[in-house]
């Protein structure tokens, strides 16, 4: 585990440090991209369908009041009880209240990185309600009082022989490194606690407005066994994943996992319409909707709003180069990739996290494969000009010095003489070090060192000895 | 169905929130349900849905069995003693391929095969079961999907904790496209739906396939000619 004080530079640094970290990261994130190639191949017209899902999304967001209120009301017609928490505290204080208000002693979760935003879990123990995570990747990082490290696949970073030992300290159980094997003890160890628990909590996929159904897309099954089995049963929802109207489903659930793993659609798609009907055996009779604004309503009229598009697919994380060689440790942050380097800070204040808009390359191959066409690097740009307050002194000289430099030719040729006298390399060409800090920006980049003569020199030469044999 | 004194206040919190936000008019449309549906299908009503269907299932990881009205039980009755199970929930549902003329037919058969038809369904069969078996609502031939609309004759546990689902399905259940059953279900009948496409799975340990972890890792298919 990374601390939260260390600099981006020192996180990734420790990243570095561990190439089996990296070799997993690097390995699975592979595994995604070819997987999500082949299966949006499979769709006929994936472009045209990208620019309806974006076109939907940000309709929804211009109008976003609207569609909240007709979500509600349809909620509460059903049976549903409806909640809206402004901020992260006002949302654990709903969800403990409602957990005490129904002596619930054991709660499951389903996946829901909308509750580790809140840092739900803590509350909860500090209620005394015990509460389990059963998404296996979830559960192990629960288990190991880990973080996730992706928002789809949580334990990327984690291999066979540190998932065997977590769960034999854990459950006790004997020693075996085959994930079958450690999947069905997984699901015996939760099978009982699904048994007999009494609340559930889940997130939200996407809430449909018209008719207030919830939408949840898993694959394990205990996303079913979460909002089935109990009595009580809460949806944590960010207010930005409202859609319109029920056809718009069908929509994101065709983008939404081809572009996370490839499948045409998750195993299991449940939607939700009120608590258990009156003539079921099985299902909530209560169930609660907490709708999560913390940070979002502030963004939805200003140049980022596109972000809240996001559904989640993890498609970012995986295309992205810099995420491949650093992990999501590195990101310190619930959401890190792409998506998370924008609304970490968006969300979470600038001020708090000015590193991360600098944590790409801007290669762009993000904005590749959204699936709602979230211009993630020019978003990027934008957040790292308003973060320029947090530069250090000495790179905003640097830069103005280049930028002067830029603009006069005189200074640029006496620019490439100095470069040449002073940047120092270890016999190899590739430049190590220089003045005043150069070593460290050095580090990270392939500089090749200036060669004895510039080409305007060599041209001036050659053109003044073609003049010379002319004449 | 209020949970507490302070629940009262949350209806108004929500609309204090509602009012405060600013007023203001989009400017992107939001596209005509028509017009959306010609862009997302992806298959149209053709013929030849059955084959799209069963090729489309098994890449899910489903077993796809076809079988006339004579012979389906005892496909079943193989099912079942494949999957050494001595317990068998039968879900009788009007709604589905497996109304009560079906399911006699097929509990009679199963219990002359020697295999126990679990009746009184409390909680504790739905977990003794090795296998349920169920009929659907639709099946979609573009993902290879069955559609299960839960109510009280299908519980919502019979295709999710038993750890082998058998899915009677009747091929003029078949629809092209997932946006025919979403078109379809406006507003909902049911407070419960679920899209199944595959047994139950998770690649969470670096990132090797298993399968069965909470819902079945086994799904059979009996696909009924008429």
């Amino acid at each position: 585990m990374t601390p939260e004080t260390a600099s981006l530079r020192e996180r990734v640094r420790a990243a570095q440090a561990d190439p089996r970290l990296i070799a997993a990261v690097r390995l699975a994130t592979w595994r995604k991209v070819e997987q999500r190639a082949a299966g949006m191949a499979e769709l006929r017209n994936p472009d045209e369908l990208r620019a309806l899902a974006a076109q939907i999304k940000q309709h929804t967001l211009e109008n976003l009041p609207r569609y909240l209120g007709q979500f509600a009301a349809a909620l509460r017609a059903r049976g549903a009880q409806v909640h809206l928490a402004a901020d992260a505290a006002a949302a654990r204080e709903i969800i403990v209240r409602i957990a005490r208000g129904c002596g619930a002693r054991l709660a499951v979760k389903s996946k829901s990185m909308t509750s580790e935003e809140i840092h739900l879990n803590e509350a909860l123990a500090a209620a005394g309600v015990r509460t389990v995570e059963t998404d296996l990747g979830e559960f192990i990082v629960q288990i190991e009082q880990d973080r996730p490290s992706h928002i789809v696949t949580p334990i990327i970073h984690k291999d066979r022989r540190q998932v065997a030992r977590a769960m034999q300290r854990e459950l006790g159980c004997p020693y075996t490194e085959d994930p079958a094997e450690l999947t069905r003890l997984a699901r015996a160890h939760l099978r009982e606690i699904f048994r007999t628990c009494d609340l559930g909590i889940s997130g939200v996929n996407f809430g449909v407005a018209e008719s207030g159904t919830l939408c949840l897309c898993t694959n394990e099954g205990n996303g079913r066994m979460t909002v089935t089995r109990p009595r009580v049963h809460i949806a944590l929802m960010g207010i930005e994943k409202l859609i319109p109207r029920r056809i718009d489903l069908s929509v994101f659930l065709k983008l939404l996992a081809r572009s996370s793993t490839g499948q045409p659609l998750t195993v299991y798609t449940t939607l939700i319409d009120g608590p258990r009907a009156a003539d079921e055996a099985a299902g909530p009779q209560e169930l609660h909707v907490v709708l999560l604004d913390a940070g979002r309503s502030a963004l939805l009229h200003g140049p980022y709003a596109s972000v809240l598009r996001c559904i989640r697919c993890g498609a970012c994380l995986n295309a992205c180069p810099v995420y491949r060689n650093i992990g999501g440790h590195a990101y310190a942050s619930v959401y890190p990739g792409p998506i998370g380097a924008l609304v970490t800070p968006l969300l979470g204040g600038l001020a708090q996290h000015p590193e991360l808009p600098r944590a790409s390359s801007l290669c762009g191959a993000c904005a590749e494969v959204c699936p709602v066409k979230i211009d993630i690097p020019e978003l990027l740009v934008r957040l790292r000009r308003d973060s320029r307050g947090s530069q250090s002194v000495l790179k905003r000289a640097a830069l103005r010095v280049w930028a002067l430099a830029m603009r006069h030719e005189s200074l640029y040729r006496l620019g490439q003489r100095t470069l040449r006298a002073v940047l120092v390399d270890e016999g190899d060409g590739w430049a190590t070090s220089g003045p005043a800090g150069a070593a460290g920006w050095l580090a990270a980049r392939d500089l090749p060192m200036p060669p004895a003569r510039s080409f305007r020199e060599l041209w001036a030469e050659s053109l003044s000895a073609e003049r010379g044999g002319r004449t | 169905m209020t949970t507490g004194a302070s629940h009262g206040r949350d209806p108004s919190v929500l609309a204090a929130w509602l009012a405060d936000q600013p007023a203001k008019a989009g400017k992107t449309a939001l596209p005509e349900a028509g017009v959306l549906e010609q862009v997302v299908r992806q298959v149209a009503p053709t013929v030849g849905l059955e084959d799209r269907f069963i090729r489309a299932a098994r890449a899910a990881g489903c077993e796809v069995h076809e079988a006339g009205e004579r012979d389906w039980p005892a496909a079943i009755v193989r099912i079942v003693a494949a999957a050494s199970a001595r317990e068998v929930i039968v879900a009788t549902d009007a709604a589905t391929a497996l109304d009560g003329s079906r399911s006699a037919l097929l509990c009679a058969a199963l219990q002359q095969a020697g295999q126990h038809v679990l009746t009184c369904l409390s909680d504790t069969e739905y977990f003794a079961a090795g296998v349920a078996v169920t009929g659907v609502t639709l099946a979609v031939a573009e993902t290879g999907s069955l559609i299960v609309a839960c109510s009280g004759p299908t519980d919502r546990r019979s295709s999710l904790v038993p750890p082998v689902h058998v899915a009677v399905v009747g091929m003029w259940q078949i629809v092209p496209d997932l946006c025919d059953v979403l078109a379809r279900s406006t507003p909902a009948e049911n407070a419960s739906l679920v899209i199944i496409t595959g047994p139950s799975k998770t690649a969470d340990i670096e990132g090797v396939l298993v399968r069965g972890v909470h819902g079945p890792g086994t799904v059979h298919v009996v696909l009924l000619r008429r």
